[in-house]
């Protein structure tokens, strides 16, 4: 058995990144290394999630039951005057509220992800990228079940689908990606400084309402200057314009910007990866037990 | 020769001991690594080196042990042979499939079973679904949880929890397997079971690198010693010697605060008529001064050098006591020897201790030589210091032995001699051998 040409690995104080091609080399067959452990990890922790409680997956609809709920009654009392067209508010807030929470989902969703993983990857040498894509696993499938009351109200409401509807998957899938990316960026501040993932925490519920979530963005002042420089605004009206059609208080001309953006999403997030990558044990030493 | 699969040259790595700043200097460091930069080898403020130039290289078959007081910077070490962690300078390189049990618990769901966690352990080890399920019965069987594989791992003993994780590592058959103190926690037996599971894997040409505080089981499982103190090397070579070394140190330290054995205690009733000059011992054919480490069963032979002050002809008891550490008396023998000298004269006389019946500890033997009633020429109350281990390892391999220490019964105020000791042989033949 011996002399067989076998894998070398080798660590050293130098950088990764003078050796770009290896590094990235590294990234993508931590990737391919994830496939397996990923889908385990993400069923660990679901069923360890749901084993121990009584309701069960009612858990991952019901705060946005609730955020529903809560912006239904204020549309209905008309605190709230929402311009949504054809498309019922309830429904209108239900589904700009799943995508939204897509979006941070993919931000927060990987900053625990990782923090929970710190003590096992200051233990374990097994594929970094495996958590990521085990947390990606679980905020899709809590957006599976989340799409069940939305399916209910549709219904109810009875309202029509656009012809495109299946295409609102890849904006959704734009703004996973878009907070993945903002996440594997700013990760080792987020998880070396606690300030400042409390204030990325805040900055997102400000973001809640400078994007069209609950209602439609204003075309005049200063609001409608935020929703325009806001990233996640493209991908959101893209995404109700396929799905509900034109008429769903969506501007129209969203899809262009969503797709320059999608497009220029993917080389980021392999850069993304490799951030990650190269941070990831700097952030085990300083934290990892 | 053997392949070569841990090269490890030179490698530093420097901690911080202020919470806050380490976090800040994270942060830099990230933005370093960012840059292409090397982080500075200078130490920042209140930064300290936990590990400072360590190299060692290892072939196929060969193991070391890794010794040292808390905080030396043994699992750091490993930490950084498996990638956890970058080096502060040097460099590391393995070759082959690397296997590290630094803790037995990470990535273990409580609620899930243990069948479950067989199969998240497995793969995080790097084995597929296939590989576990074509394993899952042997893991099962070393780990011997049997009835509770489908319990929820909550409600594991902690020696379950270890049992299980290893079953599933040396399952893996890695190239280098990298193994951190977690067996403390397993029983007697399963400690033994994995002890021959490391002496089978190392038979299968792995190299092996062991971190333990049970220098017993250094001993019986490597054969090269790495001891670090402080983070660096205080001494690397031959296993037995380096386990002896550290721990004459620590036995010394522990005994006094200079961290050297201390020197002979001569009580204050003796009459100084022969004192004791020199004392060696020697362990399998291994010559060594006081502090001494001897596996259980293993003979202790040690010659007394003793210096008459005045002329004595008489009869005499070679009295020794034995303590452990804290003081409670573990068992005593009383030789008979003649003595037959004139002043300045120097005496040697060589004894033998079978160790069979000790368990395993530290000790500190006392000494006296009197006449029978009447006074005591010297009495040393720190003659010698023992640490007995169990028995070693390649007594452990042979299927069937048992452990044989056995419990000392003192409770009857007689003293059971948990020692055997042969007359002195440059003495005149001893007459009898009696215990007090």
């Amino acid at each position: 058995m011996s002399n067989l040409p076998l894998p070398i690995t080798s660590y050293s104080a130098h950088s990764e990144v003078r050796r770009p091609g290896r590094l990235l080399r590294q990234t993508l067959a931590g990737l391919w290394a994830a496939r397996e452990l990923a889908a385990r990890l993400a069923r660990r922790d679901l069923s360890a999630r749901y084993r121990e409680s009584f309701l069960g997956i009612l858990w991952a609809v019901g705060p946005s039951l609730i955020t529903v709920l809560t912006f239904s009654l204020l549309q209905q009392q008309q605190i709230l005057n929402a311009q949504t067209g054809s498309v019922p508010y309830p429904v209108y807030v239900l589904f700009g509220t799943i995508l939204w929470e897509l979006f941070t989902g993919a931000i927060l969703g990987t900053l625990n992800e990782v923090r929970g993983a710190l003590t096992t990857l200051s233990k374990v040498n097994i594929s970094r990228e495996a958590f990521l894509i085990s947390g990606l696993y679980k905020l899709l499938f809590d957006t599976t079940i989340k799409c069940l009351p939305l399916v209910i109200l549709l219904l109810a409401y009875g309202v029509p689908l656009a012809a495109s509807f299946p295409l609102a998957l890849l904006p959704a899938l734009g703004m996973m990606a878009l907070g993945l990316l903002i996440a594997l960026v700013l990760l080792p501040l987020l998880l070396l400084v606690q300030d400042i993932a409390r204030l990325v925490t805040a900055l997102l519920t400000f973001g809640l309402f400078v994007t069209p979530v609950l209602y439609p963005m204003p075309t005049t002042g200063f609001l409608s200057v935020l929703a325009g420089l806001n990233p996640v605004t493209p991908f959101l009206n893209t995404a109700r314009a396929a799905f509900f059609g034109s008429d769903a208080g969506a501007p129209a001309g969203s899809e262009m910007t969503a797709l320059v953006f999608g497009l220029a999403l993917l080389p980021c997030l392999v850069i993304g990866l490799v951030l990650y990558r190269l941070t990831v044990p700097i952030v085990v030493e300083r934290l990892g037990d | 020769m053997s392949q070569l699969l841990v090269d490890v040259q030179d490698i530093s790595k420097k901690f911080c001991r202020d919470l806050k700043r380490s976090l800040l200097y994270g942060v830099r460091d990230v933005w370093t690594e960012i840059r292409g930069g090397s982080v500075s080898p200078a130490l920042r403020s209140k930064e300290f080196w936990a590990l400072q130039d360590v190299s060692f290289q290892l072939r196929r078959g060969e193991s070391l042990g890794i010794i040292g007081r808390n905080g030396a910077g043994k699992t750091t070490l490993l930490k950084i042979l498996n990638g956890l962690i970058k080096p502060t300078r040097g460099s590391v390189t393995m070759r082959g499939r690397v296997q590290a049990l630094i803790a037995l618990n990470a990535g273990i769901s409580p609620v899930l079973t243990g069948r479950e966690n067989i199969y998240i352990n497995g793969t995080m080890m790097g084995l597929s679904r296939h590989d576990i399920q074509q394993r899952l019965d042997a893991i099962v069987d070393f780990a011997e949880i049997g009835d509770f594989l489908d319990t929820p791992m909550r409600n594991y003993s902690s020696g379950m929890r270890v049992r299980l994780g290893f079953a599933v590592a040396i399952h893996v058959r890695p190239d280098v397997l990298i193994i951190d103190e977690v067996l403390a926690v397993g029983d007697q037996k399963f400690r033994r079971k994995a002890r021959n599971a490391m002496a089978q894997l190392l038979e299968q040409e792995i190299a092996l690198i062991f971190i333990s505080h049970n220098l017993h089981e250094v001993m019986g499982i490597t054969q090269q010693a790495l001891w670090l103190d402080g983070g660096q090397v205080v001494q690397r070579g031959d296993s037995s010697a380096v386990c002896n070394a550290y721990l004459q140190s620590s036995l010394g330290g522990s005994v006094s605060q200079t961290g050297d054995i201390p020197p002979l205690q001569p009580g204050n009733k003796r009459t100084g008529e022969l004192i004791v000059q020199e004392v060696q011992t020697q362990v399998n054919g291994v010559t060594g001064g006081r502090a001494v480490t001897v596996s259980s069963g293993t003979c202790l032979q040690f010659e007394l050098t003793l210096h008459a002050q005045a002329t004595i002809a008489e009869a005499v008891y070679h009295v020794f006591e034995l303590h452990d550490l804290n003081g409670s008396n573990a068992g005593c023998v009383v030789i008979n020897d003649h003595i037959q000298a004139v002043a300045g004269d120097r005496l040697t006389r060589r004894f033998e201790v079978t160790t069979g019946d000790l368990f395993a500890g530290d000790y500190v033997v006392a000494y006296q030589i009197a006449t029978e009633g009447g006074p005591e020429f010297e009495n040393i109350s720190n003659l010698l210091y023992a640490s007995v281990t169990a028995p070693d390892l390649t007594e452990l391999v042979i299927p069937g032995t048992v452990n044989h220490l056995r419990p000392l019964n003192n409770s009857r105020g007689a003293w059971r001699i948990p020692f055997t000791m042969q007359p002195p042989t440059a003495a005149r033949p001893a007459s009898e051998e009696k215990s007090r």
